[in-house]
């Protein structure tokens, strides 16, 4: 479970991006946050993440307050964060390598943490096999972007964090990465948190919504949406309705 | 750099060179054919002890800047901290031209190898920092993050993204200092030693005033230093695949 408490962030010489946000997302929910450019959902996405620290408040997991990266979360960046200079293999073990590097230290890799050479399986898996040596550029973006699924589910994460992860691909690739996505986190019961712009992303995948205003962000809105997920729910006038709901709910907080 | 190219470059040299030394037709400039009977038969005559030392205090100058400048422009270009710290620094100490220090080094280190190899790292040492040092700093923040997010702290991005990501720029700056490396080795050879390729132009062209032999030594360094064009290109090809695939 993530608690956010009362947290407050902003950058230096800027309006603050978040004031006394307090918010609750239980495991195995998925959630979308949405909201214009520069209203900080990336930002909320990396406090999340532990790569940024709240400046008031606090963010816990599972109990554990959060002040650095957390061996169990997962990221994953619009650009995919793929090394250049690593074949799709060695990108998808990037991650056991860095355990390994360190050992079981509690901090950087869990303490209870066995290396298991999964990572074939997940290549598998995700459609890579062709695809397993050669190098990031020699890729097309949803093949780049199921590296990039793959390496952090090798790591058996019990939170995926996305950051617009689709945005850069075709329509067709970008709804068969959703439901991939989607069905993994089920799955392997995984707490799933997307950042994206686009309205239809955000309703597609999140149980639930947040909705972002330009700073600052004193009072989270939060919309439920039960059936993201479900098939043929894209082509519902429920759906229709939701997206048009979010529409005038981000014009509404753009004009604040 | 295909081999080919370099054949019809060298084919090109000789001919432009042979048309010179027609024009010429002095001593100072002997034909192309005249120099190559030479280079062979100096080879078995004490020329290539010479190449050998000289190869051994290029290669040595070069391995000991790489190993000292490669991981120093890492660290300082991993951390805004130590740039701002150091930058003046080597901003201040890159322009003196460090060929001055020459007889202070030997004054310090002696008339030996070592003095030689020193100066060859005191000339590299600020190019390869640099160069690394701007690689390592314009490594984009979302691949740091998104290995951080992966459990990496200082040391692991140092192994898995500073210098991999680094390893082209380390062999750019290398490929780039063989030119003043070369330079250099010639220099730190026309005095206190009785070996090298430096050593051996300058005692057959202006001592002995034995050109043909001179043009044998120049073609030696030449030599020398395309190797050391190659051996990079090779290592380049092996360790950055990566760069050439399509």
């Amino acid at each position: 479970m993530i608690n956010i408490h009362n947290l407050s962030f902003g950058y230096p010489n800027s309006p603050e991006l978040f004031k006394n946000l307090t918010l609750t997302i239980a495991r195995g929910e998925t959630w979308s946050i949405l909201g214009p450019s520069g209203c900080g959902k990336t930002t909320l996405l990396y406090l999340l993440a532990g790569l940024k620290l709240p400046t008031a408040g606090k963010v816990t997991i599972n109990g554990e307050s959060i002040t650095h990266p957390r061996p169990h979360s997962g990221l994953i960046l619009q650009d995919y964060g793929l090394l250049p200079w690593s074949t799709v293999r060695e990108n998808v073990e990037l991650g056991v390598k860095v355990r390994k590097f360190y050992g079981a230290d509690g901090k950087h890799t869990p303490d209870n943490y066995t290396p298991k050479d999964n990572a074939e399986g997940w290549i598998q898996r995700l459609g890579l096999s062709e695809a397993a040596d050669k190098f990031p550029a020699q890729l097309s973006g949803g093949q780049r972007q199921r590296a990039a699924i793959a390496r952090t589910l090798v790591l058996e994460p019990d939170l995926l964090l996305m950051d617009e992860p689709f945005s850069s691909l075709d329509a067709i690739t970008r709804e068969d990465l959703q439901a991939l996505t989607l069905s993994l986190c089920t799955e392997q019961n995984i707490t799933l948190v997307i950042v994206t712009h686009a309205i239809e992303e955000a309703a597609a995948l999140g149980k639930k919504i947040l909705v972002l205003d330009m700073p600052t962000n004193k009072k989270l809105r939060v919309f439920d949406n039960p059936n993201a997920g479900t098939k043929g729910y894209q082509n519902t006038p429920e759906f229709l309705s939701l997206c048009r709901q979010l529409r005038s709910e981000m014009q509404k907080g753009g004009t604040q | 750099m295909k081999r080919r190219d370099v054949f019809l470059a060298a084919a090109a040299i000789f001919v432009i060179w042979q048309i010179a030394a027609m024009i010429v037709s002095m001593p100072i400039l002997p034909t192309p054919l005249t120099v190559l009977v030479v280079f062979f038969q100096e080879l078995q005559n004490g020329l290539f002890t010479h190449f050998a030392v000289s190869l051994w205090r290029v290669t040595a100058g070069m391995l000991l800047s790489v190993l000292v400048a490669a991981p120093a422009g890492l660290i300082i270009g991993g951390s805004k901290r130590l740039n701002r710290l150091f930058s003046p620094l080597i901003y201040l100490l890159y322009p003196i031209p460090k060929v001055v220090f020459v007889p202070v080094i030997i004054l310090f280190l002696g008339i030996g190898d070592t003095s030689k190899i020193m100066i060859m790292f005191l000339i590299l040492f600020f190019q390869i920092v640099v160069l690394v040092r701007d690689q390592a700093s314009g490594i984009a923040p979302q691949l740091i993050q998104s290995l951080q997010s992966l459990g990496a702290g200082r040391r692991a991005l140092f192994r898995f993204v500073y210098l991999p990501a680094s390893l082209p720029a380390i062999l750019t700056a290398l490929r780039q200092s063989i030119g003043t490396a070369v330079a250099v080795l010639y220099i730190t050879e026309l005095s206190a030693t009785k070996y090298g390729l430096g050593y051996y132009i300058y005692y057959r062209g202006s001592t002995l005033l034995d050109y043909p032999s001179m043009y044998a030594g120049v073609i030696a360094m030449s030599l020398l230093g395309l190797g050391m064009y190659f051996s990079v290109d090779w290592l380049e090809r092996k360790w950055c695949k990566w760069k050439f695939v399509n």
